[in-house]
């Protein structure tokens, strides 16, 4: 899939601007849950999901639990921590930031961007309200929680501990109630024991085979268990600075890790999809609680730890008694019976689905996509809304079934890792895709056909709400139909050798006084428009129809890039793509050509058009002043129009063109027969012919290598050229009326 | 005779000691009765125990002068050959590869035939044939290897002719070496990288000479597999039928050098024991067929071995492998043949020990022993124990009814049934010695699940050394193949083993930072680490030192590339299983030394290759020859042969151990261990 492919190379950071297409609210889960906090103040739960949303959840009305959504992140939330007394909500992502959030009303009041890679983990000391943030660029800090709510925006300093000589990315970290040892887990096997106070080293405890996915930490800090995809649960001693038991119940990796308060019983989940209790005190002890439906990656203990909730990579939440099993306690050593305690959960919260599949249509304007739930849906990237739900059918048909022979250049790239489709433009490649707006259906019948650049009009519709972006233009009450729209695009550009003159035709577009956005679409206002770097690390999030508020205006002042800005604001037109071809008389197989001509064209250019151009510059037309000369590049612009699109059927009906011996559709244009037909990034090949047997509308030039061709359809029926003669004459009727 | 000989330290083939020729001793070990056996036993232990005061004066303990050559032909070193001369002694002793290389060879030539008469009739036909050159081209290159081939074939049973005739009538003034010109000239011709005199690679021209085999046998599979198998099968039927005559013509001119030995017996031998190695890969359905050649070679070599000697004893030697593998049938009437004929003793004890020395090597049988499921397996444990259940091998196969009494009447015919040996053949070359494959797996960090890439290899390129520079960015990013044993984890791996260089080489990277992978699973860019895990072990594998760094620091001046002489321990003996995938690990592998090829000084334009191969002792195939009932001690089966071009000397395991493992003070001349050819040998050979 076009949008599918890997990040590589380093260099230069590049902005790009993206945008997702979504609901207005989003009240399910999209995809995999990350992480949970449970408050039991409120008996709330909020949960981090991989869609970018955190959501809190009412445990009070399980009928139509959903609260809010607390949107600012734009990619995974990977951990969440719920501090002063449920206030405040602190969440890691893989934007590379991390949030601070007023819990209860879900808005966010700040945002930490000293992490340079994924945020994987958080940490919090209850009793010192300090919460340590670790991630994939080996880096741990260390924030004071107060801090961070009192920060405005004139105060936003924050001073922060960092802990160095960590040597591999962070999966997980753990803090002790009262602060004084922070224990990290990392790619590098070993846990790393720190010292909060002083961002001392306390130890290195080794042990684990593999990625140490989970830890935590009892209350004194003189236990703690950690969790790895080595698929084995360890018990360390801290005091004893080693490893006092090992579980090994798990057949796959272990990714989450949940004890209560007392810590005499902790839970284990992972990729096989188990969720095992275990007594930490007796390594024997392990009694399978239930099975999932998908690997398992966050627990946390509910309403009085007697509830355990459970996250999988699947969207829904569910919610396991486990009243029943506490109470099992150690004393039973039963051995494990073959199926698990619990068959099903007490409680689920509905998650919804997301999108797994997707298949961008030819046009590079919509997009196919197939769910989790098999439902296969229809986008229009370009307005970023949904087109159709196709519902459950099959979605390699429904491709095939949807495939055009048109072509249009990529301008977009587009990736699912939110389960959602989200859009990026990129600087240098965004602007290649122009099409006609009549063929493509934009703007109105009765309008005449106008070139659209679809990187061009999704960027001003995106800004559209955004004051800086309107332009007041006192030419604008030139008539639309005369505004200095190049309609006429058959212009071909004839260079010899090397020279290949680029002019793109100036074309301004001013419809009202006050321009907004573009004026075919607008997009919805509730589409998040990200400005991030290509590696994922975001800079600015806003919703479309925010552009105008006050502060969206100012930070967007300093966060657009220029190349938008170019385009959004200074309405520069993106340029033409020119495609190079040669024109040769057709020669049959074998035989070389022997001249080459060089030229130059919009690569949107239709084959009438080429068509036309042959019939008037090589076919010998008793239009004298065109006939023969090959350098000329311009029609003459006096034909009415009623002439000239007569001129082009006559020509249709004439000259037919080929590229690779297939006979090409008038219709299609340079760019899909190079795409489909030639095949080959090297300059494009067109032959032409007439498609007539006559040999008076053979230019002389040509007639060497148009012999033959006569020969090979001399057998045709002649009635076919009166009628073309009968055609030719009404023209010069026209023609001279 | 060799094994009499104490064993000396890189002892020197030397005229001053040829005037004594040891004639005497070793036709008593030959025809010796256990007695006497047991005797030398006890000579040979008190020997070595003092060995190193003995090879400075050359004396047994009885003060006889001790034997002074070896029965082991070297190479002609003419002109920097020894890289050559080191990697084509290390080949000749790999199991198998002298068969390989033969079948590789027969079929190939046929294939030739077979093109170049196509292309002559295309040539006729069609001239404006656009394949054509390109077709030529190939069979140009194809016929260039088989010449290459060919002449190694060509040497080494010269070779082994020559060692044969030594044994036989050991003489002082017989000239113990060859000359590997041929070789050389043909290597030249498909490879122009060795013209000239330099000094050069020996792990190039390996890798040279294995590809070119390979080529061949990719070429002719392909068109095997595609083309009409009962039309090749036909046309090498007659290859087949043909090959006894050329070679007896190619024998007859080189009559001169051996004299007891027919070509064509050998590779009689050898097409049954190549047959019953192929089997072993053969589809299920082509069994029978196989096993029915089996017997039809057997059965026809009884017939012709009561009209000759020479038949007589290739039958012993099919005898031989019969006893390793008892399921192939036996015919007690060939047995008792040979029993018989008391006179043959001298040959029919060479003759095995050629066998183990070439194509009998353990692990072959072993492996055809687990695939056929064995309904009585007898534990090979030595080549004296499989001798000694002889009748009860044969019993099993009489009880067993794999042979259908129907096929065996006609396989009497005195005419060669080559068919079903074709197929094997072709089996045979559709499978290589070197060959294994590798599984690059890209693991992500987040889901756990992983991509896998499979590369095939022939040889494994193994660092001797950290580089300082890289040593912290290692560090950060090392990882360990996590099939790593739980416990060993603890212990980091010290450099300068090989375990160490092997978790090395699997050492993959981590996809972090700017250079996520991206998870088709997780649908985002992710951590994932990327390591490589051996699928498929070859039976013989090559590991590579990379002692010859072309980095820049260390680069001296002058053009040649410096030479890491760190001390890497090679190990006798290594299982592989840790770096294994799951399929892979269930085999339990293990990897004896076999041979290895070392290089002496200081760069790699200068210094001297030398190869030191294993070989089974000659008084142990002297024992069973002799029907002794005791089991020798599989200690003492076998010794190392140090080749250093024409000069060649014999080891004891002891010594062989210290001279490649041990540090010396002087390291210009100490040479360090470069290729390390290790052969399998599996599980239940252990047991």
């Amino acid at each position: 899939m076009a949008g599918h492919h890997r990040q590589t190379g380093k260099g230069r950071k590049k902005v790009q601007v993206s945008y997702v297409l979504r609901n207005e609210v989003e009240r399910e889960h999209r995809s995999g849950v990350n992480c949970m906090q449970y408050d039991p103040l409120m008996n709330r739960l909020y949960s981090g999901g991989r869609d970018s949303i955190v959501r809190i959840w009412n445990l009070n009305s399980m009928n139509d639990p959903y609260v809010l959504s607390m949107e600012h992140h734009t990619d995974w939330v990977n951990d969440t921590v719920l501090c002063c007394g449920g206030r405040t909500l602190i969440s890691a992502s893989s934007d590379t930031t991390v949030k601070v959030w007023n819990a209860h009303k879900g808005f966010c009041m700040s945002t930490l961007r000293t992490h340079k890679d994924y945020v994987k983990a958080l940490a919090y000391a209850k009793d010192k309200e300090h919460v340590a943030s670790g991630g994939l660029d080996r880096q741990i800090f260390l924030w004071d929680v107060n801090t961070l709510t009192a920060l405005t925006a004139t105060n936003n300093t924050v001073t922060t501990s960092s802990f160095n000589g960590q040597k591999d990315s962070i999966y997980s970290l753990a803090m002790n109630p009262s602060g004084t040892v922070l224990i990290s887990g990392s790619t590098e096997k070993v846990l790393r024991v720190w010292d909060p106070r002083t961002c001392a080293k306390i130890m290195k405890l080794k042990g684990h085979t593999d990625n140490v996915k989970s830890v935590i930490v009892n209350k004194d800090a003189t236990q703690c268990l950690s969790s790895s995809s080595d698929g084995s649960v360890r018990l360390w001693s801290l005091s004893q600075q080693r490893c006092i038991a090992s579980f090994n119940v798990h057949e796959l990796g272990v990714w989450a890790l949940c004890a209560n308060d007392s810590f005499t019983q902790f839970y284990s989940g992972g990729r096989d999809c188990r969720i095992f209790q275990t007594d930490p005190r007796f390594p024997e002890s392990s009694i399978l609680v239930c099975n999932t439906d998908s690997p398992v990656l966050r627990m946390e203990l509910g309403a009085d730890q007697e509830e355990l909730w459970v996250a999988t990579v699947k969207s829904d939440l569910k919610c396991w008694d486990i009243k029943e099993s506490i109470h099992r306690k150690s004393g039973d050593y039963e051995t494990i019976s073959s199926g698990p305690l619990l068959s099903r959960p007490k409680e689920t919260i509905k998650g919804g689905s997301s999108i797994r599949q997707l298949s961008i249509l030819n046009d590079k304007r919509h997009i196919l996509t197939l769910d989790s739930d098999q439902n296969v849906a229809l986008w229009d990237a370009v307005t970023a809304t949904q087109v159709k739900d196709l519902g459950k059918v099959d979605f390699q048909d429904e491709v095939k079934k949807r495939f055009k022979m048109v072509y249009v250049p990529n301008w977009f790239t587009v990736d699912l890792k939110i389960g959602m489709l989200c859009i990026h433009l990129d600087e240098t490649d965004c602007f290649p895709a122009w099409v006609s707006s009549k063929e493509v259906g934009l703007g109105e019948s009765d309008e005449p056909e106008t070139k659209v650049n679809y990187g061009g009009l999704v960027l001003k519709a995106l800004l559209e709400h955004w004051p800086n972006a309107h332009s007041y233009d006192p030419d604008s009450v030139i008539p639309r139909t005369e505004n200095g729209i190049d309609t006429k695009t058959d212009d071909i550009k004839v260079s010899f050798g090397s020279s290949n003159p680029s002019t793109p035709p100036e074309h301004r577009r001013h419809d009202t006084l006050i321009v907004k956005g573009n004026r075919y679409f607008s997009m919805p206002g509730h589409t998040p428009v990200i400005f991030g770097e290509a590696g994922g690390r975001t800079l600015f999030r806003f919703l479309c129809r925010d552009a105008g508020g006050e502060s969206e205006r100012l930070l967007l002042k300093d966060s657009v890039p220029a190349w938008v800005l170019d385009v959004a604001v200074d309405n520069q037109v993106p340029k033409f793509n020119k495609i190079t071809f040669f024109l040769q008389p057709y020669v049959q197989p074998g035989n070389k050509s022997v001249k080459k001509d060089k030229l130059s064209a919009n690569d949107m250019l239709q084959i009438k058009k080429v068509q036309e151009h042959v019939y008037k510059n090589f076919m010998g037309q008793s239009d004298s002043s065109i006939s023969g000369s090959s350098t000329l590049s311009r029609r003459s612009s006096e034909p009415s129009e009623k002439g000239e699109e007569d001129q082009t059927e006559i020509a249709m009906e004439k000259v037919e063109l080929l590229c690779q011996d297939q006979v090409l559709e008038p219709n299609s244009d340079l760019r899909t027969v190079k795409h489909f037909i030639w095949k080959s990034a090297a300059d494009l090949e067109l032959h032409y012919r007439s498609k007539v047997q006559n040999g008076t509308s053979v230019n002389d030039s040509d007639e060497k290598s148009n012999s033959s061709w006569r020969t090979a359809f001399s057998s045709e029926p002649s009635n076919r050229e009166l009628k073309i003669k009968r055609k030719h004459k009404s023209y010069k009727l026209d023609k001279g009326m | 005779m060799a094994c009499e000989s104490p064993p000396r330290k890189r002892a020197k083939l030397s005229l001053k000691f040829s005037k004594n020729p040891p004639t005497k001793p070793m036709r008593k070990l030959k025809i010796g009765s256990v007695d006497e056996q047991m005797k030398s036993d006890v000579c040979h232990t008190t020997t070595t125990e003092d060995g190193k005061q003995r090879s400075k004066t050359g004396l047994t303990q009885d003060g006889e002068p001790k034997l002074p050559l070896q029965p082991y032909v070297g190479f002609y070193n003419i002109g920097n050959t020894c890289y050559l001369n080191s990697v084509l002694q290390a080949l000749r002793y790999c199991p198998d590869f002298v068969t390989v290389l033969a079948n590789v060879l027969e079929v190939g030539e046929k294939w030739l035939n077979k093109k170049s008469r196509e292309v002559v009739q295309i040539d006729g036909k069609d001239p404006a044939n656009g394949n054509q050159e390109a077709d030529k081209e190939e069979i140009d290159n194809i016929s260039r290897i088989l010449q290459l081939l060919k002449e190694m074939h060509k040497v080494f049973e010269f070779m082994r002719d020559k060692e044969d005739n030594f044994i036989l009538m050991p003489s002082p003034d017989t000239d113990m070496a060859v000359n590997p010109e041929l070789v050389l000239e043909a290597l030249r011709t498909v490879n122009p990288m060795f013209e000239g005199y330099l000094q050069h690679d020996a792990q190039e021209l390996l890798c040279s000479l294995l590809s070119s085999l390979e080529e061949v046998r990719e070429r002719i599979s392909k068109d095997m597999s595609c083309g009409n198998k009962d039309a090749m099968n036909n046309n090498i039927c007659e290859v087949v039928c043909r090959t006894p005559t050329t070679s007896k013509t190619e024998g007859s001119l080189k009559g001169g050098c051996s004299p007891s030995m027919n070509k064509s017996q050998k590779r009689g031998v050898e097409s049954p024991s190549a047959a019953r190695k192929h089997l072993s890969y053969g589809p299920p359905s082509g069994d029978l067929v196989v096993r029915n050649s089996t017997v039809a070679g057997v059965s026809n070599e009884k017939g012709d071995g009561q009209r000759s000697k020479e038949f007589r004893r290739k039958s012993m030697r099919n005898k031989q492998l019969e006893c390793e593998h008892p399921k192939r049938g036996e015919n007690t009437h060939d047995k008792k043949d040979v029993l018989k004929d008391m006179k043959l003793e001298k040959k029919k004890s060479l003759g095995i020990k050629r066998l183990y020395k070439l194509t009998n090597q353990p692990t072959i049988f072993s492996k055809l022993n687990i695939l056929k499921k064995k309904k009585q397996h007898i534990p090979p444990s030595s080549p004296l124990g499989d001798i000694n259940k002889e009748g009860d091998c044969i019993g099993d196969v009489k009880s067993s009814d794999e042979m259908e009494p129907g096929l065996q009447s006609p396989s009497r015919d005195t005419t060669m049934s080559g068919a079903p040996v074709v197929i094997l053949q072709h089996q045979g070359i559709s499978q290589s010695l070197f060959q294994g494959s590798l599984v690059l797996r890209t693991k992500c960090m987040e889901c756990e699940n992983y991509t896998e890439r499979c590369e095939e290899f022939q040889d494994i390129s193994v660092p001797v050394h950290r580089l300082k520079k890289e040593e912290e960015d290692l560090e950060l990013n090392q990882i360990e193949p996590p099939t790593e044993s739980n416990d060993s984890c603890d212990v980091t791996l010290s450099q300068g083993s090989l375990d160490w260089a092997l978790s090395e080489f699997t050492l993959g990277e981590r996809l972090t930072d700017t250079n996520k992978y991206f998870c088709d699973s997780c649908l985002h860019l992710t951590e994932a680490e990327r390591f490589l895990l051996f699928d498929d072990l070859p039976d013989v594998m090559v590991v590579h030192l990379k002692r010859f760094s072309a980095l820049s620091h260390t680069f001296s001046p002058g053009g040649s590339i410096p030479k890491l002489n760190d001390v890497m321990v090679t190990p006798l003996s290594i299982r592989m299983e840790r770096w294994c995938t799951k399929a892979c690990q269930q085999r339990m592998d293990t990897y004896q030394l076999m041979s290895v090829v070392s290089h002496t000084g200081s760069s790699s334009s200068s210094g001297h290759y030398l190869s030191y191969v294993r070989v089974p002792k000659l008084k142990a195939v002297c024992t069973q020859d002799s029907k002794s009932r005791e089991s020798p001690q599989p200690v003492d089966q076998y010794e190392w042969v140090l080749f250093d071009d024409d000069q060649v000397s014999a080891l004891s395991e002891q010594e062989f151990e210290s001279c490649i493992n041990q540090p010396s003070e002087s390291q210009e001349l100490f040479d360090t261990p470069y290729l390390l050819f290790y052969s399998r040998v599996t599980t239940e050979k252990n047991d």
